[in-house]
């Protein structure tokens, strides 16, 4: 799949599931899962105010 | 056993541990903090989640303090509980608690209005820092080194116009260099430690510090277990900041992170986590 910012081809692992986080290596934007069939990525959330450890 | 995994996304962190669940054959229930309804009625037929314990790994306190109380009340075990969240998502209560239990950590001043934050950074001295009291990430934490910025930084926190940013949690600055400690308890063990070293006196490993291997001594192992006694039992990670060979307990983190320090702690973590899991499951039964 290519990436949307870069155009660089993502290669996906095989076992990803939905709301998975995934980065392109290329220019680290960040995906999330949306849907495991058909495949659907969308951006990752932004970070609310309060997220964290 | 089958176990419920409350969270936002799912990272690194969240993977690696659903992955070490399912490969020793327990059923994994994920459970989206966005999608899952709470109900609160008296004709609720009580909703059979079919687990007794439940990870809690909302990337969100509010969700995560929601969702906790709401499966403590109806009798299952939360990892972390209700009261230790809360404890760590909120500053306030986790200085109070540690100055409680004599664990050494930077002094505090809270003030409720600018002119007593000034007053309380004043009492401290400068440097110093302010942080809000709910946070993570060193979202918003600033190293206060005059007068002059601490105006300007009060009067920025007032235009966010929040009542969490109206209060201002006044730390003594410890001049620990550019880097801390963090050890990570599980149950009443101390499994490892890493050193986070920055290029800056922030230390998040989120905003760019690398993780490198600690020497754990005695004292570090000890500290880190009274702090995790003190603080409640479970999945800690506890940050601490050294100067001049004394050690201060900084923060609490009852969400641990470790996708990027997992080499450094030389740890199998999700398995550690997952042994803690179990044998809190066989307390259960």
């Amino acid at each position: 799949m290519e990436c949307k910012t870069c155009g660089f081809e993502m290669k996906l692992p095989d076992d990803l599931e939905k709301n998975e986080i995934i980065e392109c290596v290329d220019c680290a934007h960040e995906y999330e899962v949306d849907n495991v069939d058909p495949f659907v990525l969308k951006d990752a959330p932004e970070c609310e105010e309060d997220w964290g450890e | 056993m089958n176990i419920g995994i409350v969270y936002t996304i799912i990272r690194k962190e969240e993977k690696l541990i659903i992955d070490a669940l399912e490969k020793k054959g327990h059923k994994v229930i994920k459970i989206d903090d966005k999608e899952q309804l709470i109900t609160l009625s008296n004709d609720d037929n009580s909703e059979e989640f079919g687990f007794k314990i439940v990870l809690m790994r909302s990337l969100s306190l509010q969700r995560s303090l929601w969702f906790a109380k709401y499966f403590e009340e109806k009798g299952i075990k939360v990892v972390n509980d209700y009261e230790t969240i809360n404890t760590c998502g909120n500053k306030y209560l986790t200085t109070l608690k540690l100055i409680n239990n004599n664990i050494p950590s930077p002094k505090v001043i809270m003030a409720f209005d600018n002119n007593s934050a000034l007053k309380a950074m004043e009492k401290i001295g400068f440097p110093c820092v302010l942080k809000p009291i709910v946070g993570s990430w060193g979202r918003l934490i600033s190293k206060v080194n005059d007068i002059d910025s601490a105006q300007a930084l009060l009067d920025h926190k007032k235009a966010i116009n929040s009542s969490t940013h109206n209060v201002s949690y006044v730390q003594e600055f410890i001049d620990k260099g550019n880097e801390d400690i963090r050890t990570m308890v599980i149950g009443n063990e101390v499994i490892g430690g890493i050193k986070r070293v920055s290029d800056n006196w922030k230390t998040n490993t989120t905003l760019g510090a690398i993780a490198v291997k600690l020497q754990m001594t005695n004292e570090l192992r000890e500290l880190s277990l009274k702090t995790a006694k003190a603080i409640g039992a479970g999945v800690l990670s506890i940050d601490i900041l050294e100067q001049d060979g004394k050690y201060f307990v900084n923060e609490v983190n009852a969400t641990t992170e470790f996708r990027n320090s997992l080499e450094v702690y030389g740890v199998d973590i999700p398995e550690k986590i997952v042994e803690y899991l179990e044998a809190l499951n066989n307390e259960e039964n």
